[in-house]
């Protein structure tokens, strides 16, 4: 059991209080997944890269190490230290596989969590309580976000298993999972063998490399989320966000919850309806449960 | 909690534990309270569970999941939406949703009623065992599987594999259906079917003509297995 949500502003030229709408969701789905909490915050695009990465911490000079392990392969703009590793600004022309695999093997201690022009993904172990206050999630304004909490169920409660995922190595494209893709050997196979890496072996970051490895040849993603429906075995309900949009699927059977509210100014999506009332208790929305392998996303 | 007037009782959520919102349910019904009023439910969980007594409960706004399970003799009125499996295990009394419900409306119920004025979603009805769940709009996938008595009246359309493996009890549909389920056939609606649904339909003010319902029951080749119809049995199984 884990609990997903998400919210988008449609109007392009918009950005509202993603970050504290997901916040408020994801602490009333709290008791679906204690273990961590992740969310992919998307903010107006910037003209280099953001990068989000987990470091181990061990002892001083950190900063300077991951400096040195970035500047090797970018140009550091921007570069800060988070509660749990690094984020920065960059700039770089060549492939995002490149650069995330470059910047690991140049500083072991370093995880790239994602990469994107428009999309940071943080995420910790303990509750979206804890992640606020030590990110200061709520006062991201944005244009949409997915969010994640997790009860851990067939790998290990650490940063790296945290959802989101990003859809490694294309940039801001990210996934948050509740269910079990009981075929996931078969695709990961399949995805390695086209030259994709995963940092995990949790079935929900092959999920974002399938879903990823067909939106990078140009797919539609109403198709892709439709297929995924047919070709993926096992219980899900899933989101994806990409720089302009977010998108479901739910299995055929229907195992796992989501229900949609969508209304003229946003869309939201969301395991049960109490995120959605914690996040807005007076709107005149009704929302509905989606109906078993249902698949659908939105553009802003 | 606050009365409002002797038989009257207003209990406020926020902040309260649910088990602490459902002891104050049962203490006010048992001092006599006829009318009590959950404001500020935010969706949560189990609100209304095991309501023994002859009281109403009318929750203002959304239910979470079990709303309404396993009562016996009371009535529960949630105003907005439910989550999965509203009125679940109900042996006897009524829940009424006005918004939409969700997975596993119904499910288990005994006795009493439930009656969705919106949709309700997939398995609706499911392991039904005796009442009527009635729902204003569509159900979805697998609704009624494996349904032993009782009544689901579907006043829109139906998701795939309706009434999938039912043993008994009877499915009327006055939308689509998307398909039947394994073993789940059309029969002849009678004169005492049509009955049946201009009652449940003029308690709710539904504008359906009792007479436009598809009716779905047992093809009861499933009750013992036969190896003269396994086709039957490799669809079901």
């Amino acid at each position: 059991m884990c609990g997903i949500a998400g919210i988008l502003f449609k109007d392009p030229g918009r950005t509202g209080p993603v970050g504290r709408i997901q916040v408020e969701m994801l602490q009333a789905l709290h008791r679906r997944g204690p273990d961590s909490t992740g969310v992919a915050l998307y903010g107006p695009p910037q003209a280099g890269y953001l990068l989000r990465a987990r470091m181990q911490p061990d002892g001083d000079g950190r900063l300077e190490r991951a400096r040195e392990a970035i500047e090797a392969l970018a140009t550091v703009r921007e570069l800060a230290p988070t509660p749990g590793g690094v984020s920065a600004t960059l700039g770089y022309e060549g492939e995002l596989g490149t650069l995330a695999d470059g910047v690991e093997a140049a500083d072991e201690t370093l995880d790239v969590l994602s990469l994107g022009r428009s999309m940071q993904i943080v995420k910790e172990v303990g509750s979206a309580a804890d992640l606020d206050r030590a990110y200061d999630i709520s006062s991201f304004q944005g244009g949409h976000t997915i969010g994640h909490t997790r009860m851990a169920t067939e790998s290990r409660v650490d940063t790296l298993h945290s959802h989101p995922f990003w859809a490694r190595p294309f940039a801001d494209i990210a996934l948050v999972h509740n269910g079990h893709v009981t075929n996931e050997h078969k695709w990961r196979r399949r995805l390695e063998q086209r030259g994709h890496s995963f940092l995990t072996d949790n079935d929900s970051e092959v999920l974002a490399g399938y879903l990823a490895d067909q939106l990078e040849r140009g797919e539609d993603l109403d198709e892709v989320l439709e297929r995924s429906v047919r070709e993926l075995d096992g219980s899900f309900a899933y989101l994806v966000s990409t720089a302009d949009g977010i998108g479901f699927a739910r299995d055929q059977f229907g195992l796992k919850p989501l229900l949609l509210a969508e209304t003229d100014e946003y869309v939201v999506l969301a395991s049960e309806d109490v995120a959605i009332r914690a996040a807005f208790p007076d709107d005149d929305i009704h929302p509905r449960e989606l109906g078993a392998g249902e698949a659908r996303s939105w553009r802003r | 909690m606050a009365a409002v007037a002797a038989s009257q009782v207003e209990i406020d959520c926020s902040g309260l534990p649910t088990r602490e919102i459902n002891r104050g349910i049962r203490r006010a019904a048992a001092d006599g309270a006829t009318e009590i009023a959950l404001l500020h439910p935010a969706g949560r969980h189990n609100l209304c569970v095991a309501l023994f007594d002859p009281a109403t409960v009318r929750v203002r706004g959304d239910a979470g999941w079990y709303c309404g399970g396993m009562i016996d003799g009371g009535t529960v009125l949630i105003d907005g939406n439910a989550g999965w499996g509203v009125a679940e295990n109900a042996m006897t009394g009524r829940v009424e949703v006005g918004g939409n419900a969700g997975t596993g409306a119904g499910a288990t119920m005994h006795g009493g009623e439930l009656y969705v004025a919106g949709d309700a979603g997939s398995r609706a009805a499911i392991s039904l065992k005796g009442g009527a769940v009635v729902v204003g709009r569509s159900v979805g996938y697998m609704s009624g599987f494996m349904m032993q008595r009782g009544s689901l009246v579907v006043c829109g359309d139906a998701g795939e594999a309706l009434g999938d493996s039912m043993y008994e009890g009877t499915i009327y549909v006055a939308g689509e259906v998307a398909s039947l389920g394994a073993d789940a056939i059309d029969a002849e609606l009678e004169p005492a079917d049509e009955e049946f649904l201009r009652s449940e339909l003029d308690r709710h003010e539904l504008d359906r003509d009792p007479a436009s319902f598809r009716k779905v029951v047992s093809g009861r080749k499933l009750w013992n297995f036969s190896k003269k119809e396994f086709e039957v049995w490799k669809t079901a199984l």
